[in-house]
């Protein structure tokens, strides 16, 4: 008898092949993975600013900007390039309610972006990538929506 | 490995999942002050059900037979609310792993709908209790 966990783990641990639409879109690729990671790296600069302005969102608001390090640094990987220098033009609300809110909305908004990028991209890996980052990007939203 | 083996990959995984959601919505009928988790499991169930459903039927598109489901699974204990969140979380990040691989299997519309179910599945085992992961399905 198999046990829950192990059915999924069949299937994944058999092969790490990619689908690619084999189509010479790799320049596509990579400028779409470019423009993830600036917005990706943005995102995590304001989610820092949010950290240093409301000390009641600190500590969830530092485990978001720590995870969008860590998404900049797999595009980053990915593309074989360095990171992008840190800047975020975008204010933070002076209430933390409405900082919160926005957090969740910019969530939600990269989420849709990322769950796009995974769909028009021609690397089934970075594919993979993308659409688990537009993953964890809903969880935020989730968990600020709350 | 080709995009129908990913499917069935993603068609066996959701058997588990029907499976375990069924034994997890039994077992929460029994344990006292778990109508929300009864509520979440029963919506969980419907989603995983619906999901082996569409599936089965794109793996029979393609011209495969659809892998069948086992006859039972282990779930692990399910005696507390606690055991019944961590077997749902199992479930939910089981089934997280096998549509991010599919993710790198499948194209276009095929692709999306991979991508949803990961999410949707990410955001379940969050609502169970789970830690957030910054890259559900790849951990």
């Amino acid at each position: 008898v198999l046990s829950v966990a192990a059915v999924g783990g069949l299937a994944t641990v058999t092969g790490c092949g990619t689908a690619g639409r084999d189509d010479g879109s790799v320049g596509d690729d990579r400028s779409l993975a470019e423009a993830a990671m600036g917005e990706e790296q943005a995102f995590g600069v304001w989610c820092a600013k949010v950290a240093r302005r409301h000390r009641t969102l600190r500590p969830d608001a530092q485990r978001v900007a720590r995870a969008q390090r860590l998404y900049v640094a797999a595009l980053a990987d990915a593309l074989g390039v360095p990171p992008p220098t840190a800047s975020s033009p975008a204010a933070v609300p002076g209430s933390p309610r409405a900082a919160a809110r926005l957090l969740a909305r910019r969530s939600d908004a990269l989420c849709a972006g990322r769950a796009a990028d995974a769909l028009t991209s021609a690397d089934g890996a970075l594919a993979q990538l993308l659409a688990s980052m537009s993953a964890g990007h809903a969880v935020t939203a989730e968990r600020w929506r709350r | 490995m080709s995009e129908v083996d990913a499917l069935q990959g993603c068609l066996a995984a959701e058997h588990a999942a029907v499976f375990g959601y069924a034994a997890l919505g039994g077992a929460l009928a029994g344990i006292p002050d778990t109508v929300a988790e009864e509520a979440l499991a029963q919506r969980a169930y419907t989603a995983h059900r619906d999901l082996r459903d569409a599936l089965d039927a794109m793996v029979a598109e393609l011209g495969a037979e659809p892998v069948a489901a086992e006859a039972a699974y282990r779930t692990g204990p399910t005696e507390t609310a606690a055991d019944c969140r961590r077997l749902a979380v199992t479930l939910e990040d089981a089934t997280a792993a096998v549509y991010a691989f599919a993710v790198s299997q499948t194209t276009d519309e095929t692709r999306g709908l991979m991508t949803d179910a990961l999410t949707d599945a990410a955001v379940r085992a969050v609502e169970w209790g789970g830690r957030p992961d910054p890259f559900p399905g790849l951990g």
